[in-house]
């Protein structure tokens, strides 16, 4: 087998993963190109070019450090990124040129892949999604501009600054303090459900993280500076009595200054 | 309802705390530092990255030296002006000693214009290949690769040939500066190879002047990925080439040892780097822990005191 063919087809192979696939599936083509199908592992290849793709997204860990830390300690880089590699190739998709948009593909793709079934799959989508909301409300955050469609009315209630929210399988900052111990125990986090909502406020540097309750995280996914709280209390499938108990809610997120009552520019929900 | 509030300084903020001010070191470097070797001892350094950069703040007399990539040089020059902190050592991925694609000439000028503003005792580079040929696969034209990550060669004679011939292109073309050539990693058997890593590395040290950059941690990872024990294939190596040792960490996942500069090396690798010492003196010994922003300082800062005292007993 010439040396530069072989290596020829590896290097195809690491690089463009899809070219594995037609391989396993035509091993003639291999021989066509000078390579003995049996003496090539394409399993192997396409788990190198996982590492390369690894590599790739070494620059993410320092706003992902949990997240990577959970692959490291699971051991499944290797084959997420082989699978991550693989989708890509089969799609001919580039690489993102930025830092943000790379991780918004990543996360993309493991909307997918990962099973919830999964106690790990479970438990890294957890990790992921923390930790993008802290990395686009913070370093990667842009302010977003007025929005031009207030509805100047009173009664209606708006978000300041920018929001995200979402729902966990367990509480991140427990699975945070497990990912530090030395040998992470993933099952001794409890499996309890937790909506969690990051604000950066207006002219924040920061972003603060608050847990919600059930009331306070569907109340804030509604909040879009148009519906008047009557709406906001029928949109959540109450009565004349719901509408008392989000008023009381909307105060007490006020006091936290993540709502105003009154129509104000500067706010959207992210 | 919010329960409880958290505030997160965000990652930025910690790690730039952590980082030079960027008009701390001015491009135009007036007084740079440069690596003398030092035959008395072996010199500790770290692969270049945020963790050896947060060393350097905490421990500046820790460290004798950084080992930079060309390529992060090519792409990000001013990560030079850390030379007026330090002296540095040139790395590099770009040649494809073991290819049968060399590189361009704007690429070898590069690569000795960056040596030589170094003054680098030395480039290390990979005994591997990032760049192949294009094929004809049925019809369908593939074009010719250009990696990012370097691969193992073709372990043969026709290979060792083929690096001899590079390595005097090489030499020619980068000038004064010495080569030296690191061992890569094995994940696989490669179609038409004869001889294992230990053999390929000697035959090619046997035909060429190139000093041995001695990755150990490669080195452990072909012996358990080809089934071989590293205490006999160690014996094989010619160690006396050796001039600098490069050690990280190891993982196994998918049944398959890999590289991991973001995990600290396993004690296996520092079983073989008091072996190699009992051998040869290194002039230098780089750690890499360069591919996580996170990893932690206490315990590069350990891996740093256990890579001394063996220095210190050997």
């Amino acid at each position: 087998m010439s040396l530069a063919r072989v290596q020829a087809v590896m290097a195809a192979g690491i690089e463009q993963p899809r070219l594995l696939l037609r391989w396993r599936a035509q091993p003639e083509r291999l021989r066509a190109l000078g390579v003995d199908p049996a003496e090539i592992d394409l399993d192997v290849l396409a788990k190198f070019s996982g590492l390369g793709v690894k590599v790739r997204h070494n620059p993410l860990r320092a706003h992902y450090p949990l997240s990577f830390r959970l692959m490291s300690a699971t051991a499944m880089e290797i084959a997420m990124f082989a699978a991550y590699a693989e989708f890509r190739s089969i799609r001919r998709l580039p690489w993102a040129g930025t830092l943000p948009d790379r991780a918004r593909d990543l996360l993309d793709f493991l909307g997918g892949w990962l099973d919830p079934a999964d106690l790990v799959h479970a438990r890294l989508w957890d990790a992921l999604r923390y930790e993008d909301a802290i990395a686009r409300l913070g370093p990667w955050h842009v302010a977003a501009g007025d929005d031009e469609n207030v509805v100047d009315v009173a009664d209606v209630p708006r978000l300041r600054g920018t929001v995200r929210l979402h729902e966990f399988g367990c509480d991140p900052r427990a699975l945070a303090a497990a990912l530090h111990a030395s040998a992470p125990d993933l099952g001794a986090v409890p499996d309890e459900p937790h909506a969690l909502c990051f604000w950066r406020a207006p002219g924040a540097e920061e972003v603060t993280v608050l847990d919600l309750d059930a009331l306070g995280f569907h109340l804030l996914a509604r909040i879009d500076g148009r519906r008047s709280v009557p709406a906001l209390a029928r949109s959540l499938g109450g009565g004349r009595g719901a509408t008392a108990a989000v008023r009381a809610a909307l105060a007490t997120l006020a006091g936290f200054g993540l709502v105003q009552r009154s129509a104000m520019p500067g706010a959207r929900c992210a | 309802m919010p329960l409880c509030a958290t505030p997160w300084r965000d990652a930025e903020q910690r790690a730039a705390s952590a980082m030079p001010p960027a008009n701390a070191f001015p491009s135009e470097a007036q007084r740079v530092k440069h690596f003398r070797p030092d035959p008395s001892r072996t010199q500790i350094g770290l692969a270049y990255g945020p963790p050896a950069l947060a060393c350097l703040d905490a421990l500046p007399d820790a460290l004798d030296y950084l080992e930079i990539p060309f390529e992060q040089l090519r792409h990000t020059p001013e990560a030079g002006d850390v030379q007026q902190r330090i002296p540095l050592i040139l790395h590099c991925a770009s040649v494809s000693v073991a290819g049968t694609v060399p590189p361009s000439a704007q690429t070898f000028d590069a690569i000795a214009a960056t040596a030589a503003r170094l003054r680098t005792p030395w480039i290390g580079e990979h005994l591997a290949y990032v760049s192949a040929e294009g094929l004809d696969d049925e019809g369908d034209a593939i074009a010719p690769s250009a990696l990012t990550y370097t691969v193992c060669p073709q372990l043969s004679e026709a290979s060792v040939a083929r690096v001899i011939d590079n390595y005097a292109a090489a030499r020619a073309r980068l000038g004064a500066t010495p080569l030296l050539l690191e061992n890569a990693p094995q994940y696989f058997e490669v179609p038409g190879s004869t001889m294992p890593m230990s053999a390929y590395i000697a035959e090619v040290l046997a035909h060429c002047d190139a000093g041995l950059l001695l990755d150990l941690t490669h080195f452990l990872i072909t012996c358990v990925n080809t089934g071989v024990d590293p205490g006999r294939e160690l014996k094989r190596l010619p160690l006396a080439r050796v001039v600098e040792v490069h050690i990280s960490g190891m993982s196994t996942q998918s049944g398959v040892a890999w590289d991991d500069h973001a995990v600290p090396a396993p004690p296996e690798v520092f079983d073989l780097l008091r072996r190699v010492l009992d051998e040869v003196r290194p002039q230098a010994l780089t750690l890499e822990y360069n591919w996580s922003g996170a990893f932690p300082q206490a315990i590069l800062q350990q891996q740093l005191l256990r890579t001394r005292a063996l220095l210190e007993a050997a």
